[in-house]
């Protein structure tokens, strides 16, 4: 791929990763107790965990999403972003495996629940997280770097 | 690499800090008052259909219908009073009696995540009698309790 459309397609990535993880921040960040319910019905950590994990966990992906729209710190944004929507996919393995019949949680409450084609769509938002990882650990060291 | 973990820990730690701050200034926010309830299990307090149907004479429960202007328009639980637009459910002030005022929320299925939401701010709002309808409506339905129809509210 030339320097200019891989410039281009990190842009796209990035961009697009940015607004969906500021979007799935909005209703959680309203509503952390809801959100909360939703991490506890993954049955992986208990209620106090969850709680932590409905304080931090939206504003961490409202960070991310900011860092990655904005373009600052792109390679560390995009490295946890690659951390994040891995978590997330073996989240959703392990519900699947079990049998689980929760809601993802993934936008907040209402989301859609658990099956194969969610289990499709986690890994091909994991595959692309580290596609723009890649490129975005490629650009500081590669010297094709563009613009 | 040193960098890229540095400024990833401390975008991790920045978060929590603002994770914290925004949780803080929410108003419908995890409190510490409410963190006992939240310890014994982050889900919502249920009540079976069998019980909510001895309390429907009660004067001190109320039933909170979640759905749609249009479904409760259709049928609802004798009664009920609509809370839609689902915002409506942040401009209830608990009475000063709230101690002892039963509020039971449904929707259709009982898993809605309207129900959620207004039991978390109803009991951010001071009332602590805030129960889900195990099932919603539909397991109502399906036990042949009574329904009202028509636009009452």
């Amino acid at each position: 791929m030339s320097g200019g459309w891989r410039y281009i397609a990190r842009r796209v990535l990035g961009l697009g990763f940015g607004f969906l993880l500021l979007f799935a921040a909005m209703d959680k960040l309203l509503y952390p107790a809801v959100f909360a319910e939703s991490v506890e019905n993954y049955q992986v950590i208990g209620a106090g965990l969850s709680l932590f994990v409905a304080v931090w966990l939206p504003a961490f992906e409202a960070l991310l999403g900011l860092l990655l729209v904005a373009g600052v710190w792109r390679r560390e944004a995009a490295f946890l972003n690659a951390a994040l929507m891995t978590g997330f996919f073996i989240l959703i393995v392990q519900a699947f495996i079990r049998g689980l019949d929760v809601e993802c949680g993934c936008f907040g409450a209402g989301s859609s629940s658990i099956g194969f084609w969610k289990l499709l769509e986690n890994a091909g938002l994991a595959a692309a997280a580290f596609i723009l990882f890649r490129m975005e650990a490629g650009r500081t060291s590669s010297p094709e770097t563009f613009p | 690499m040193r960098t890229l973990w540095m400024k990833s820990a401390l975008i991790a730690a920045g978060s929590l800090l603002a994770g914290i701050l925004t949780n803080a200034m929410n108003p419908f926010g995890i409190t510490l008052a409410d963190l006992a309830v939240h310890l014994r299990g982050t889900t919502t307090q249920k009540i079976s259909i069998e019980e909510a149907f001895f309390l429907l004479e009660d004067p001190a429960t109320i039933f909170l219908d979640v759905r749609r202007d249009g479904e409760f328009r259709i049928d609802h639980v004798p009664g009920a009073v609509s809370l839609y637009p689902p915002g409506a459910v942040r401009l209830l002030r608990p009475p000063p009696e709230r101690e002892a005022v039963r509020l039971i929320l449904y929707d259709f299925g009982g898993r809605g995540p309207a129900v959620r939401k207004a039991f978390w701010t109803l009991r951010r709002a001071g009332f602590h009698g805030v129960f889900a309808l195990e099932g919603g409506f539909a397991a109502w339905l399906d036990r042949g309790y009574p329904v009202r129809e028509g636009d009452v509210y």
